[in-house]
């Protein structure tokens, strides 16, 4: 039997727990035998250890422990007084439980001792209906037949050893070798104990350790040396302390009946005896702490984060140097015993992902399936209630991809893929939120027939379906009252939905997407937050209400100025509008859900539209004011306020006033939106128009200074987020400014170290720091001002290759503007960062070829790859692209679609036409998102169809096309 | 925040609390029976204070009301609230009690009378639930009274003005008359 380590440590740690308390129980039983408490202690023992010992397959365990349980609980019903006969039986089977676990922690199986005898007992015991355990054989407390081994009976002189042997892994009769080697300890003093027991011709598998429990005089040099045969590996020696082998439990145990008791292996229970009393002084390095004590220590970190922000908020107006550091000291006590407290809380994910090899196997097996599963971030933490919720919907998932997603061998060969499916779970921590993207290569979603069957039950409209895009459409199997399964199997179908799964993982404050390739495979991306306790949030304010959003659903923030408004703001059927990057974004007004009064679009100056994204979809909420980002404490609504669907609880502010919590997934339903029929109606009509503004060669791009004159640029798609830092808060950790930013630690960096601009002026001040997210880390940049957000045609020049962490520049508002190359300008900043994160994976020299028309695209793709250590190769379009592979050998083409000259399929035609290109994996990657142009692509055989440029998704998906190339 | 009638409820918690070690399970006439708690089980008889009740006073509108003494946790006064947009009409709005989030429910409104003219002058009776606390808000608070359970009678018929649903007994005093208050039902806690 093969068991996962950890589940195996913990249910290691949770029966010796049990046992320990057990063993004073029965001790209080047997003076007390009335008392229904201790019975109903024991009961509860044995009923955990023989839930725990089946689940794990220990079936010697789940015996004992069953019918001890049923006699126990015979006890418990009042109908069998506890009698001695019944307790010494007890007793045994508790002494066998312990053998058996000691068996388990040290081999990871149960050993070989023969327990149906004791079994058998109990059993009868258990069915004998008068009560009494008179009818079961006698028990076999006494040993009276005399040690055969003992040499001398123990005296001063001697110690007690536990020799641990391993044997060469080649040796062919391990257990012959244990016997050799227990023989000759046996000839330096007693062998009280030797697992497994190779003398009654118990074996001793290959890689399995032989321990021996030894009470000698002989010095541990002489024992070794005896012990050291040919074949033996190591010898492994531990003084035991005294009276752990030798002073018995029940005081009327003398060392003598104790070793005679060793040769008597038969009556395992009493030979357990010698090893429980090793093990019951095991030193704990670890302590099991009351979950409802950490919760409330957690609420009052609560308490204390609110009273530290009142404070905070006071000693601004308060000048007074003294209060001023104190109140800081009691900010960094207050924020490190916030981040300790939620660590105690924190459990690794491997805690659920362990489960799932063993499980995929078992299901593998199951469907006549084979399947390699590949998991990454085992060790990512985050809330023991969140692995708790988790739980059932990644089973679910898991199950769903099995059953539907991954094919049969005779299926995949058909469909010249590898026989063997992939299955990846990956797990990793970005921006406050615990990501899991579960992967599959397997059939993928079936868009027409999913379409078909939500029409069929009348899900979506027939209209709807033909104008839905096949993201939207793959997202269908999240609604309420769908199932893709054909037949309903044993396995996903039991009635519970992917429905199911999305409302548990909204639930707790997450969100799930689905992305699948009609045979290529599936990804789903589940996003969690870290706890649910206290959350970072948007504080907005509507009608002179402030409100609370949760960071988890905000996308980013947009603000429309003047007569943009008007022109911006679109109506589409009734239903206004804001076209955001080409997207429609339904507008919901927050005055409107909660019938707030509403100001009319011609009086407002600035119209704040937050973008919030929920499952079902994304909105644009419209509010009068926008304020900091807070963590917040949330604090659930009494009964009276619970069936109001817009909120999510309630939070204390630093002010000490009270602010709704909004939920985004109630605003959005009791908005009513629908997304569907109009608004999909409308983005289709618009599609064409807004490919061609893509292919313009449109950038969003974020200005800004760095010293007093310079205009620098970057795409805004770079962006993470946009700070302020009040100067006192910069720290130097180890000759490096670094801030404290929701909860972590944010690097600073100074571009102008690394650029030749004009020093920066002395600021005063608020510190301005664009945030990027790099390798799942935050590191910010230190800017002089922040200028704009402006939407630009550039005209894009390439840098010298002489200025590094320049993209190149390009005229902007009459401005020369450099363009920044972030990514290489924080691996120059901060190389450990670069170098420690593993990750993300490593080009390693292989070359790719990145074709598009854009020379800024290009330029940044390139600045990209090579940050990730490909070599990278360049091309404006496909002829070009052509003939630079005649001459430069690559591994893979990374192309656009729109060229001029030669587009992207007519390169992908020709590399297919070509027999020796036919097998360098291709990625799409456009601004097209466009179902025709895809199924286009797809028929081309293209590995991967990337839609925007995101650093992180772009080499991962390189990767694998490469890697998933070699393999197959 | 200040704290009226600290004194008065002080002293009603001690005189209440001796009265629980010396009265029996109350079982006092007409659906006022719900006495019992806990720490009351058990505890010896004592015939003279058996049958007295200890109300919290206070006035809404003119009217005197009374709520027995136990189900008030403390009062306050005026606290600043925060608006509920869409939540029901007796909701005033959440209160920041201490680091607790409660809700203020205007007494006033939940008996339809009239809503007061200057809404900063009330005063809050926090009301303890096995399911956490509620803030009432009254017009004014007045002292603790012990009545003898004898004197109260169930609302009479002719009672207007008022929903009876809410008013468990009426007790006549000297001139005046006072409605004793069924803070579930008040609380929508019993429909």
């Amino acid at each position: 039997m093969e068991f996962d380590a950890e589940l195996l440590k913990e249910f290691l740690n949770e029966s010796w727990d049990n046992i320990e308390k057990m063993d004073n129980d029965f001790v209080e039983l047997e003076k007390n035998s009335e008392d229904p408490e201790i019975i109903t202690r024991i009961f509860r023992v044995i009923h955990t250890m023989k839930g725990c010992s089946g689940l794990l397959g220990f079936g010697k365990l789940e015996k004992i422990s069953h019918y001890s349980e049923d006699i126990l609980s015979q006890v418990r019903e009042g109908s069998r007084k506890v009698d001695p006969p019944t307790i010494t039986k007890l007793l045994e089977a508790a002494d066998a439980l312990k053998e058996i676990l000691y068996q388990v922690e040290e081999t990871s199986g149960e050993g070989d001792g023969d327990y149906s005898q004791l079994i058998e007992e109990l059993r009868q015991i258990a069915a004998s209906s008068d009560g009494s355990a008179a009818k079961a054989p006698p028990p076999a407390t006494v040993q009276s037949s005399p040690p055969a081994e003992t040499k001398t009976p123990a005296d001063v002189g001697e110690a007690n050893w536990q020799v641990t042997i391993r044997i060469d892994e080649n040796e062919k009769m391990p257990t012959i070798r244990g016997l050799v080697v227990v023989e000759r300890l046996a000839e330096l003093g007693t062998v009280i104990e030797a697992i497994p027991d190779v003398r009654k011709d118990e074996e001793l598998a290959t890689n399995e350790s032989l321990v021996v429990f030894l009470k000698s005089e002989m010095t541990a040099a002489e024992i070794e040396t005896k012990a050291m045969l040919s074949s033996v590996v190591s010898v492994e020696l531990e003084q035991l302390a005294e009276g752990q082998a030798d002073e018995p439990s029940e005081p009327e145990e003398s060392g003598e009946v104790e070793s005679a008791r060793a040769e008597h292996s038969e009556s395992p229970a009493q030979s357990a005896s010698a090893k429980s009393k090793v093990l019951t002084e095991r030193v704990e390095s670890s302590i099991r702490v009351d979950i409802d004590l950490i919760d409330k220590l957690m609420n009052l970190v609560g308490e204390l984060v609110l009273s530290r922000n009142q404070i905070a908020q006071f000693a601004n107006t308060f000048d007074n140097n003294l209060f001023t550091s104190a109140t800081h000291r009691l900010n960094l006590v207050t924020t490190e015993l916030q981040e300790g407290i939620m660590k105690t809380r924190m459990q690794p994910i491997a805690n659920v992902f362990n489960r799932y090899p063993r499980m995929i196997r078992d299901l593998a097996t199951d469907f006549g399936k084979q399947v390699d599963l590949r998991i990454e971030g085992k060790e990512t933490e985050l809330d023991r209630t969140l692995i708790e919720a988790i739980k059932d919907p990644m089973v679910h998932i898991i199950r769903n991809s099995m059953d539907h997603g991954i094919e049969t061998p005779e299926k995949r060969i058909e469909a010249g893929k590898n026989p063997v499916g992939s299955m990846e779970i990956r797990a990793f921590h970005e921006g406050g939120q615990v990501n899991i993207v579960i992967r599959d290569d397997g059939a993928g979603i079936n868009i027409p027939k999913v379409k078909a069957l939500a029409i069929k039950k009348d899900l979506i409209s027939q209209q709807h379906a033909d104008s839905m895009s096949d993201r939207d459409a793959a997202n269908l199997v999240f609604m309420a009252g769908f199932s893709t399964a054909e037949k309903v199997t044993a396995v996903s179908g039991r009635g519970v939905g992917m429905d199911v799964v999305r409302n548990n993982i909204e639930g707790i404050g997450g969100s799930i997407d689905l992305q699948s390739e009609m045979g290529k495979g599936t990804t789903i991306t589940v996003k969690i937050p870290l706890t649910l306790a206290i959350i970072p949030a948007l504080m907005v304010d509507n009608a002179g209400h402030t409100f609370a959003i949760p960071q988890v659903n905000l996308t980013e923030l947009v603000c429309l100025e003047g007569n943009e408004i008007q022109k911006r703001i679109e109506m589409v059927r009734n239903v206004e509008v804001f076209r955001l990057r080409g997207e429609l974004l339904p507008i919901v007004r927050l005055a409107d859900v909660l019938d707030l009064p509403k100001r009319p679009n011609s009086e407002i100056d600035f119209l704040y539209i937050v973008v919030l994204s929920s499952g079902k979809g994304q909105i644009g909420l419209v509010v009068d004011q926008v304020f900091d980002t807070e963590e917040i404490v949330v604090k659930p609504l009494s009964k009276h306020l619970k069936h109001l669907a817009a909120y999510a609880g309630a939070s204390i502010l630093g002010d000490g006033s009270v602010a709704l919590i909004l939920d985004v997934q109630g605003i959005v339903e009791s908005a009513g939106i629908e997304f569907d029929l109009d608004l999909e109606e409308a983005r289709n009509a618009e599609a064409n128009a807004l490919d061609n503004l893509a292919k313009d060669d449109q950038q969003d791009i974020l200005l800004f200074s760095i010293g007093s004159q310079d205009q620098y640029a970057i795409p805004l798609g770079l962006v993470n987020r946009l700070e302020e830092f009040d100067r006192s808060k910069v720290e130097v950790v180890s000759g490096r400014e670094v801030v404290q930013y929701r909860g972590d630690i944010l690097p600073l960096v100074h571009p102008e170290h690394f650029l030749s601009v004009s020093e920066m002026p002395e600021q005063k001040g608020l510190l301005s720091v664009i945030v990027f997210s790099f390798e799942e880390k935050f590191v910010g940049l230190i800017v002089n001002e922040i200028l704009d957000i402006q939407q630009v045609r550039a005209d894009f020049s390439q840098a010298s290759v002489s200025e590094g962490g320049v993209l190149g520049n390009a005229i902007v508002n009459g401005k020369t503007t450099e363009f920044l190359d972030v990514y290489q300008l924080i691996e120059m900043a901060l190389p450990s960062l670069v170098r420690k994160n593993s990750n993300t994976p490593q080009g390693t020299g292989r070359r790719v070829l990145v074709v598009d028309d854009s020379p800024f695209y290009r330029t940044m793709i390139v600045s990209y790859l090579h940050s990730a250590g490909f070599e990278a190769v360049e091309a404006a379009h496909g002829e070009e692209a052509l003939q630079k592979m005649e001459r430069i050998a690559v591994d893979l083409v990374l192309t656009d679609l729109e060229m001029p000259v030669m587009d992207g399929f007519e390169l992908l035609e020709n590399l297919n036409e070509q027999e020796v290109y036919k097998d360098i994996p291709t990625v799409v990657l456009t601004t097209v998102d466009q179902d025709s142009t895809r199924e286009r692509a797809r028929q081309l055989g293209v590995d991967s169809y990337l839609i925007k440029v995101d650093r992180e998704e772009l080499i991962h998906t390189v990767d694998r096309a490469l890697k998933e190339r070699v393999k197959s | 925040m200040m704290e009226t009638s600290a004194a008065n409820l002080r002293s009603a918690e001690e005189r209440r609390s001796t009265d629980d070690r010396r009265s029996t399970d109350g079982t006092g006439p007409g659906g006022l029976e719900r006495r019992q708690t806990e720490d009351r089980r058990g505890s010896v008889a004592d015939r003279r204070s058996q049958n007295n009740l200890h109300l919290a006073t206070f006035y809404a509108n003119g009217e005197f009301f009374g709520i027995r003494v136990e189900r008030v946790q403390e009062i306050i006064l005026a606290q600043e609230r925060t608006p509920v947009p869409k939540s029901d009409r007796i909701i005033r709005g959440l209160v920041n009690l201490r680091g607790q989030i409660v809700t203020a429910i205007d007494l006033r409104r939940v008996l339809g009378l009239p809503d007061l003219d200057d809404d900063q002058d009330h005063v809050n009776l926090i009301l303890n639930f096995a399911d956490g606390v509620d803030s009432l808000q009254v017009d004014e608070i007045g002292d603790v009274m012990e009545v003898s359970e004898q004197k109260i009678e169930p609302p009479p018929p002719s009672m207007t003005g008022i929903d009876k649903r809410f008013v468990e007994g009426v007790c006549k005093l000297d001139g005046k008359l006072l409605l004793i208050l069924d803070v579930d039902r008040l609380t929508g806690r019993v429909d």
